[in-house]
């Protein structure tokens, strides 16, 4: 055969090569499947399944065992889940709580990562080109345990775990979750369009948008970040049209090159948006449209506009191409970490039944890839895998109150058809438990005489309460003395720490838990010697025991732990001096975390936001099922990656008790 | 124009059937092939090979020149004068074949593009119907008064499920429907108006079936000459009729070249027939 004639034959057996896949390798170490339930409350789960509301958590307890996991100091779930995933506590991982402060300008930012723009640029014009590129940095810190199965051979497929953005790029498959930000570098960031007239105005987690209509024709514009190609900050924008039909109570909108139809009420699927940053670089996303109302006035809800997973611009996944595979597979899907948007709530935009149907859309996607994820995990020989559900904890936050007619906003007129949600969920959950023990018996051919089934691992970070009170840290440290405001007007003080008067404060809060010393050489204002910091954190934590609610007579706050209590301390000096536990019931005011100061120190929660878990980690225990007893039993989530490696044969993983934990299971 | 394209329709459909469950790049490597043994013949058919040969030996004397006489700026200038002389003389002995082909790709490209052009719908799938109604009103009219909905109907067949009433845009004079594939076949759907109807085809694929690739059309338009030309992959609307266009939409599509990469599969055409064409040259004894 000549080579021409070779150069032929090659060129057709790769015609018809096409579209052959390549297969999946082996890999080593037994099968292990940990299901992680954001928010699943011990009380709750014990009382459903002793009701047999959830035969496949009841089958997994026969199995194995079930009990309370203990969670963390404070048990907020970004420090909870980096204890699952490091060992170590919040003075060894360095995340303490939802925000943190720079003590050198007082300015607070995320506890979990941040995004940089890249160091230098071109500048031509009104233009300028990055010469190096962006980064995100995570701040976690320790050595994820499946980082450690890696270098042992071990595939480990890690889905949607917390506080894993940037994705560590350590585990064979990994998507990021909770703290992956949308394309604004936000949480997540609604757009709301409406006709109404004077609507604008500042909400939390939105922007609306207030639009005028002519003809039955709506031009308007999606919201995208700031041109990172400008010297001057420039908004991004793409814009759409929307042709209403008042008659058939449809409107046809146009995004780009997408056209779709939609009634009042309905939902779009995702819809592709190019923002141009110059005319041959676009920064893509994606987007779901909800049309609200087109009468008595038009009302268009745009969900965040996160990345896309075709073409991620973060580093949402490992292999970078990994995001794309699961959108091929099954759908795009919400990237932003926290996918139901309880801002819609909370803020007033949506009804309970709108959230619910978003929050549904949300969830549904996350079960839909756990099928796939699944599929692909069982074509391995062994390896770990990890699958994140966000869906009841983030239903539980706004519609705890559902099941507790003594919440101070509890309506019995929308709240009491809602009762029965909540455990409803929870069956939902149930359902996924079972789906996984009998794929994965089937696979290990129990019903053949065939091996040991896989281990399957249920736990929850923290469990859940109702938040009735809440106690303005700020106010409080104002009102004994220990903070003074520039201004006693709640109205001017703009949150941020930034009604502070530095000179003439001692301590001050600052995130949902975290009380710091106003700390000389520290703070940039620090007003406290190292030689009084001691004192000071005690006779707080006396003080703090001490506060009773007058309106309740009940003691507010039952834990107050110092950050010399933490087992670890490599991380301790960017953390609060003090983390304050609240009673169950009771929670630091949002305000009071964003670093507002006045006002009164108690107040109802009247918020949507009815159910949390940020108390005295006590009352709010997570679970933890398994099929098979631990080889290593974990009391706590901080013990629960040595338990896993165990099972791996490891026992070098770091641990709060600094070996093997006690408990049961 | 309408006989030719209903010519073309069959003759296509039956030559690319027995490679619609192969992987596109195939049938797209086979009619690149045949086109560039097409041009190549039209090609020495129709130009004046004796003169590209002297044009072109001419030419490489013209880059000898400028390589010879480089440190000449006066004849290096002349030198590519000439050769900018000869490159137009060049184009011009190619005009006469490029227009011989012209019509002839425009036909085979149109007919390809409604097989290769587009990805099918699937089971689930949602499209939209979407229906330009011809003006009726005297000009101007439209913008006094809001132009009334007409009485226009959609008719589909089971497997097809309209989703939303029509929606009714008067400044574009269209009307919009949500539709829903629910079973695969190559649907037809009735638009109908003023007492008149007209059939849009719908192909739902058949994920078990394998015969993936087949003519699809996204858009059926008037009887004018250019549209004919474009879009032959259905009959065309009446001159005259209440209706201009009505469209389905399909995703675009792209074909995956050798499992190398996944490219339109008009790139894919034009630079495979092109590379065939210069490969095969000397075998069909044809200067290019």
């Amino acid at each position: 055969m000549n080579r021409r004639r070779l150069a032929t034959a090659a060129m057709l057996s790769a015609a018809l090569l096409v579209g052959c896949g390549g297969g999946v390798g082996p890999s080593e170490g037994p099968k292990v499947v940990v299901l992680g339930f954001d928010g699943l409350d011990y009380a709750l789960t014990r009382q459903l399944i002793d009701e047999g509301r959830l035969p496949n958590f009841a089958r997994l307890e026969s199995m194995g065992g079930f009990t309370r996991l203990e969670t963390t100091i404070p048990p907020h779930s970004p420090v909870a889940w980096s204890s699952f995933v490091t060992g170590m506590d919040p003075g060894g991982h360095g995340i303490f709580d939802f925000l943190h402060r720079d003590p050198e300008t007082m300015i607070p930012y995320s506890s979990t990562a941040a995004a940089s723009t890249g160091g230098r640029f071109l500048e031509v014009g009104r233009w300028q080109f990055p010469l190096t590129g962006g980064d995100y940095e995570q701040f976690r810190h320790g050595t994820p345990f499946w980082e450690v199965l890696e270098e042992h051979g071990v595939r480990t497929t890690v889905i949607r775990m917390p506080a894993n953005f940037p994705v560590s790029g350590t585990a064979s498959r990994e998507l990021s979750g909770m703290g992956t930000s949308d394309i604004q570098g936000t949480d997540g960031t609604f757009t709301f369009y409406t006709s109404e007239l004077f609507a604008d105005r500042e909400i939390s987690g939105g922007d609306i948008v207030e639009l005028d209509i002519y003809d039955n024709v709506v031009e308007a514009e999606l919201l995208g970040p700031d041109n990172p190609l400008l010297r001057a900050p420039e908004q991004l924008t793409a814009p759409f049209t929307a042709w209403l039909d008042p008659e058939t109570q449809s409107a046809k909108i146009e995004l780009g090159d997408q056209q779709i139809v939609l009634r009042v009420g309905e939902w779009s699927d995702w819809l592709a948006v190019e923002f141009e940053m110059m005319p041959t670089q676009h920064l893509r996303g994606i987007c779901r449209m909800y049309l609200r109302a087109l009468e008595p006035e038009f009302e268009l809800y745009v969900s965040p506009i996160d990345h896309d997973p075709m073409a991620p611009a973060a580093p949402i996944s490992t292999p970078p191409d990994f995001a794309a595979e699961l959108a091929e597979a099954v759908d795009r899907f919400y990237t932003e970490g926290m996918p139901e948007d309880t801002k819609t709530l909370t803020e007033g935009v949506f009804t309970p039944e709108e959230f619910l149907a978003q929050a549904k859309i949300a969830g549904d996607e996350v079960a839909e890839q756990y099928g796939y994820v699944l599929d692909r995990y069982l074509e391995q020989e062994g390896g770990f895998l990890f699958y994140y559900f966000g869906n009841v904890d983030q239903i539980g936050h706004v519609r705890w109150r559902s099941r507790d007619p003594e919440h101070p906003a509890y309506d019995p007129a929308s709240d009491a058809v809602h009762e029965d949600l909540i455990p409803t969920l929870y069956e939902g959950l149930d359902t996924i438990v079972g789906q996984t023990l009998d794929r994965l018996e089937a696979e290990a051919g129990l019903g053949d005489g065939g091996g040991e089934a896989p281990m399957v691992v249920v736990m929850s970070d923290h469990g859940f309460a109702s938040w009735r009170r809440a106690f303005h840290l700020n106010a409080w440290l104002m009102e004994k003395g220990y903070l003074t405001a520039r201004t006693a007007d709640p109205f001017a003080d703009e949150g941020f720490l930034l009604n502070v008067d530095w000179d003439k404060t001692r301590a001050y809060g600052i995130g949902f838990s975290g009380l710091y010393v106003n700390l000389r050489g520290r703070e940039r204002d620090g007003t406290v010697t190292a030689a009084e910091r001691l004192a000071l954190v005690q006779e707080l934590r006396e003080e703090l025991l001490a506060v009773v609610d007058p309106e309740t007579g009940e003691q507010a706050i039952t834990q107050v732990q110092l950050r010399e209590d933490y087992a670890f301390q490599q991380r301790t000096a960017i953390g609060p001096d003090l983390v304050v536990g609240y009673a169950k019931g009771y929670r630091g005011a949002t305000e009071s975390a964003s670093g507002e100061v006045v006002g009164e120190v108690f107040s109802d929660n009247d918020s949507a936001w009815s159910g949390d878990h940020m108390m005295d980690h006590r009352t709010v225990p997570g679970v933890l099922l398994v099929s098979r007893p631990l080889g290593r039993p974990a009391r706590g989530i901080a013990d629960l990656a040595a338990s896993i490696l165990a099972e791996y044969g490891l026992e070098e993983f770091p641990t709060l008790a600094g070996g093997a934990a006690t408990g049961s299971p | 124009m309408s006989l030719v394209n209903d010519l073309l329709r069959v003759v296509f459909d039956a030559a690319l059937r027995p490679f619609a469950a192969l992987p596109p790049i195939v049938p797209v490597t086979l009619a690149a092939l045949a086109s560039g043994i097409f041009a190549l013949l039209v090609y020495r058919w129709t130009s004046n090979q004796e003169a590209l040969a002297a044009v072109k030996r001419r030419l490489f004397a013209h880059l000898l020149e400028v390589r010879l006489f480089n440190d000449d700026l006066r004849a290096v200038l002349a030198a590519q004068l000439r050769l900018l002389r000869e490159n137009l003389t060049y184009l011009r002995l190619n005009l006469a074949p490029l227009l011989w082909m012209i019509v002839p790709f425009i036909l085979v490209i149109a007919q390809l593009q409604f097989h290769y052009g587009y990805d099918g719908l699937e089971v689930g799938d949602r499209t939209l119907l979407v229906v330009d109604l011809a003006a009726t009103d005297p000009e101007g009219a439209a913008a006094v008064e809001p132009v009334p909905r007409p009485p226009v109907e959609l008719d589909a067949p089971p497997g097809v499920a309209v989703e939303t009433d029509g929606v009714w845009i008067p400044s574009l004079r269209q009307i919009v429907w949500r539709l829903r594939a629910e079973e695969p076949g190559d649907h037809e759907l009735t638009v109908s108006t003023g007492g008149v109807a007209f059939t849009k085809s719908l192909f739902v694929a058949d994920p078990e079936g394998g015969a993936r690739r087949v003519r699809r059309s996204p858009t059926r338009r008037r009887a004018a000459i250019l549209d004919q030309l474009l879009y032959p992959a259905e009959p065309s609307l009446p001159r005259d009729g209440p209706v201009e266009r009505i469209e389905v939409q399909y995703a675009a599509a792209s074909i995956s070249f050798f499992g190398l990469f996944d490219v339109h599969w008009l790139i894919a055409f034009l630079v495979l027939s092109i590379a065939l064409a210069f490969g095969l040259r000397k075998r069909f004894g044809v200067t290019l």
